[in-house]
């Protein structure tokens, strides 16, 4: 064999191994796994005051296209907020959980969670509904929050 | 030469190629029926409801497992969906799994979805008879246009969770 052939089965070897590496990147998953602060204010529906809240949500999320082309979406992602009433001095505590293991053509995508706001003073307690909305493009999600006195 | 050349091409990306896709899901889709009724629960503030049920025996072999194992199983699924609000594109699940037999599971679910495409929900139920990973996932496939909904019987090594493998 001579270094002509020798340099086209080189050659060869690398255009292969780029091609199956662009495959491979192209099927693997983006993770998330990252805590992040979360603060906002909602009415308790209730009575009427307005409760201002922090704390943290963690994202735990895995985004892969999936063998039929399609977006596989799975997250875990945890919720823990407590919260102060306006008018009533209350504090309120809340947490929950938001797991989806879905699949869909395109973004953008909603799940929502709904959980209880527990007062441990006099106001009443009331229920809110975190939505996790999913964009895509490097932004995995924005969330916003709902009350309901039901 | 120029074909021994392609040929090694085509076997080196197959070769690394398989890998990517080693995380294939084993199917046992089969069509349920669905009643739709209008709704008439006023909280849910929707336009319509549907609920899907089905009864299904099968055999199924452990993921887990490098043998075969297959088993005989019931298993069972009731899907209640509805809409959220009246053309709001935001859909309400709740889901309850069954399965009796040599391999044992059950779990139910509630899912809240905002989406206008068809969408496929995937929840994982462990089996509780096995001490491994072994999953049976109950898919859920909802058309938002036709309001349709089909249901598969899936199995997994692996809960469904972000770091899972499966």
């Amino acid at each position: 064999m001579n270094s002509r052939s020798q340099s086209r089965i080189v050659r060869t070897f690398v255009l292969s191994a780029a091609a199956a590496l662009l495959v491979t990147v192209s099927a693997s998953a983006q993770m998330v796994n990252q805590t992040r602060p979360y603060s906002g204010s909602t009415v308790n529906p209730c009575n009427g005051e307005t409760v201002s809240f922090s704390g943290t949500i963690h994202f735990h999320e895995k985004t892969q296209v999936s063998n039929d082309g399609r977006i596989h979406f799975v997250a875990n992602n945890h919720f823990n907020v407590s919260g102060y009433g306006q008018s009533t001095g209350s504090g309120y505590n809340m947490g929950g959980n938001m797991h989806t293991n879905s699949k869909f053509p395109s973004y953008p995508i909603a799940f929502r969670q709904r959980s209880r706001f527990i007062s441990n003073g006099y106001a009443p307690s009331f229920h809110a509904t975190f939505a996790f909305h999913v964009n895509g493009n490097g932004i995995q999600t924005s969330v916003t929050t709902s009350s309901d006195c039901k | 030469m120029k074909k021994i050349r392609i040929s090694i091409l085509l076997i080196a990306i197959a070769a690394f190629a398989l890998p990517s896709f080693a995380q294939s899901e084993s199917g046992y889709g089969f069509e349920t029926e669905q009643n739709m009724r209008p709704i008439e629960d006023i909280d849910s503030g929707g336009g319509w409801y549907a609920d899907t049920s089905y009864n299904k025996g099968s055999y199924l072999d452990n993921p887990c497992t490098a043998v075969q194992d297959l088993y005989y199983v019931n298993y069972s699924a009731y899907i209640a969906s509805a809409e959220a609000e009246a053309n709001a594109s935001r859909y309400l699940f709740n889901e309850d799994t069954t399965m009796g037999g040599t391999y044992t599971a059950s779990g139910s679910s509630q899912s809240d979805v905002a989406y206008t495409q068809l969408f496929t929900l995937r929840k994982y139920h462990k089996v509780t008879s096995t001490y491994d990973a072994f999953h049976v996932v109950t898919v859920i496939n909802f058309n938002p246009a036709t309001k349709a909904t089909t249901v598969a019987m899936e199995t997994a090594c692996g809960n469904g969770m972000p770091d899972s493998a499966q």
